[in-house]
């Protein structure tokens, strides 16, 4: 693992692996960029868990490289716990068989900082003397993160670190991620698209063994935009206008939906006519309520992602 | 994985290691219950032998206590060890906290003797129990301690054979059951092949194969015979099973 480019946590580069007729990964290139939340995101059997251990280096790849920029905290799928351990003794344990490469005086005389601090991060101090198995599904998971994080990695990996979780305590782990962006790189696969949206700067999507799409959500969402959505809610228009409106702002295709007390129009146009929009209902006086451009979802670039990969690979 | 640099680093991994698996071992009830089995069953074989024999001095108790004993003991041991290393990797593997121990900077090597070296502390801790017949026996007219002592080496060499077969088939499988069914049927097989080679007609292969069983290794201490080539054979095993166990995680990565 060497020669990392400037900038970059973790790097792949033409990572191939395949098992018994099966091809799981196929020359998958990555690049995550230091001090982000790099979202991984893919179906089921998309190839996920096996490009994260390949890079946690539990499987070894057919070929190509991985690039790491300092040491590497991993939670796999299901966090590795001795359920017969208090909280405590088992972040010692990982603790140790972690420094065993810093001497013995060393590793002793920052242990119990390092176990402290974690253990604060990850708001575990009140649990700390109770056995992992006595825990909440939440609060095993929180130790699972505390597990990557004891020996101070400057990347983390989790893999879909909120599955089967309630919804509070995935609230809990996702403010917990946040917070871990100010001090680690984090490598982050779900395949939650709103979790990924919420969470991550920037996000790669995996299908079949192929990356499909890398880069910033927002550049992203930029690229699939193609067509500008405007939604205008007013209180009242009548048929006339709006076929007055789509004339004067050079409207594509539109919709309308009526709603209790007001109407929806969906505009789209090739061009930015908000201020148009805005200008014609005003004067016009319509009771303009909203005026909102509507971006892209995330879905939706998954879902055509998708397709797409389908037709591809026949 | 970190590669061993020194004895010293090679001790402390295997140290940290040996630490938690004692502690697993004894939180476990199962060793409880194991040695509660252990004693009553030696107790019961002891108490007989003891009052089938006629006279209380050396020239009688050593054939008809302290021999059967320790034949005994070594067989008991077929049937406890697969249920002592069922768990060593098959439960780490089902709750993935092998791959915990793996991507650590605990080298492989570190990894198997800290679990061999916790399952040999396990079983002295077993065979502690049979210490009370030791006393017993003190305080009759029995002399050949030398005897107790290379029968207990003897079992003891024999039981880290059944252990290193057993942690190879717990690195087999995620299953525990399949992982003691397993040792159990190889060393049960092992136990038969010094058997099955009395029936042979070619004495060459017969002591051939003899050679490569356990019991015939292990019959020469209870004898009080410490051979070199037995010492050799007990090595050899433990050190190829104990390979053939990092072959088969190896696997794992690929």
């Amino acid at each position: 693992m060497s020669d990392i480019s400037t900038g970059i946590a973790i790097e792949l580069k033409n990572i191939s692996k395949s098992y018994p007729g099966v091809q799981a990964l196929k020359a998958v290139n990555l690049k995550v960029k230091k001090g982000t939340i790099h979202g991984f995101l893919g179906p089921n059997g998309a190839g996920k868990s096996t490009t994260l251990k390949v890079i946690s280096g539990l499987i070894t790849a057919d070929s190509g490289e991985v690039n790491l920029d300092g040491s590497l905290g991993f939670l796999p799928d299901t966090p590795p716990l001795y359920q017969h351990m208090s909280v405590r003794n088992f972040l010692e344990f990982v603790y140790d068989i972690e420094s065993l490469d810093q001497s013995k005086t060393e590793a002793f005389k920052n242990k119990q900082k390092a176990i402290d601090d974690v253990l604060i991060k990850t708001g575990l101090t009140e649990v700390s003397d109770r056995f992992i198995g006595h825990l909440s599904k939440g609060y095993q998971q929180r130790v699972g993160i505390a597990e990557a994080l004891v020996h101070s990695p400057n990347v983390i990996i989790l893999d879909e670190p909120t599955v089967g979780l309630d919804p509070v305590a995935i609230n809990e782990i996702r403010k917990l991620i946040s917070e871990l962006k100010k001090e680690h790189t984090i490598l982050f696969s779900s395949h939650l698209l709103h979790e990924v949206e919420l969470l991550c700067d920037e996000i790669s999507i995996i299908s079949q063994g192929e990356i499909l799409l890398t880069g910033k959500i927002a550049d992203i969402k930029q690229k699939f935009q193609g067509v500008f959505h405007t939604v205008a809610v007013t209180r009242t228009i009548n048929e006339a206008q709006i076929l007055e409106l789509i004339k004067m702002a050079n409207i594509d295709d539109y919709k309308v939906f009526q709603r209790d007390h007001s109407s929806e129009l969906h505009l789209y146009s090739s061009t930015d006519t908000r201020e148009k929009i805005s200008d014609f209902l005003v004067t016009q006086k319509c009771g303009l309520l909203e005026l909102r451009p509507e971006s892209v979802q995330l879905e939706e670039i998954f879902k055509r992602m998708m397709n797409q990969s389908e037709v591809n690979n026949g | 994985m970190a590669s061993v640099k020194s004895p010293i680093r090679l001790s402390r991994g295997v140290w940290i290691l040996l630490k938690k698996e004692l502690a697993d071992l004894f939180f476990s009830p199962l060793l409880y219950v194991l040695a509660a089995l252990f004693s009553f069953i030696m107790g019961w074989l002891f108490f007989n032998y003891l009052m089938q024999s006629k006279t209380a001095t050396t020239q009688t108790l050593t054939p008809a206590v302290v021999v059967p004993l320790f034949g005994n003991m070594n067989f008991i041991f077929i049937f406890l060890v697969p249920l002592l290393t069922m768990n060593t990797f098959s439960l780490e593997k089902k709750n993935g906290t092998l791959d915990l121990l793996f991507r650590s900077k605990l080298s492989d090597l570190e990894i198997i003797l800290g679990k061999f070296v916790s399952q040999v502390f396990v079983v002295i801790f077993l065979l502690a129990f049979s210490l009370i017949f030791m006393l017993v026996l003190s305080s009759t007219n029995f002399q050949e301690w030398s005897l107790v002592m290379t029968s207990y080496l003897g079992v003891l060499f024999s039981i880290m054979c059944y252990l290193a077969v057993g942690m190879f088939m717990s690195s087999l499988t995620d299953n525990p059951i399949i992982s003691s069914v397993l040792t159990f049927c190889f060393l049960m097989g092992l136990m038969l092949l010094v058997l099955s080679t009395n029936a042979m007609e070619n004495q060459f292969f017969a002591e051939m194969i003899q050679y490569l069983a356990v019991p015939f290794h292990y019959e020469g201490f209870v004898k009080g015979l410490v051979r070199s080539y037995s010492l050799v054979y007990f090595g050899s095993f433990i050190g190829f099973f104990l390979y053939l166990t990092w072959r088969s995680l190896q696997r794992r990565k690929w």
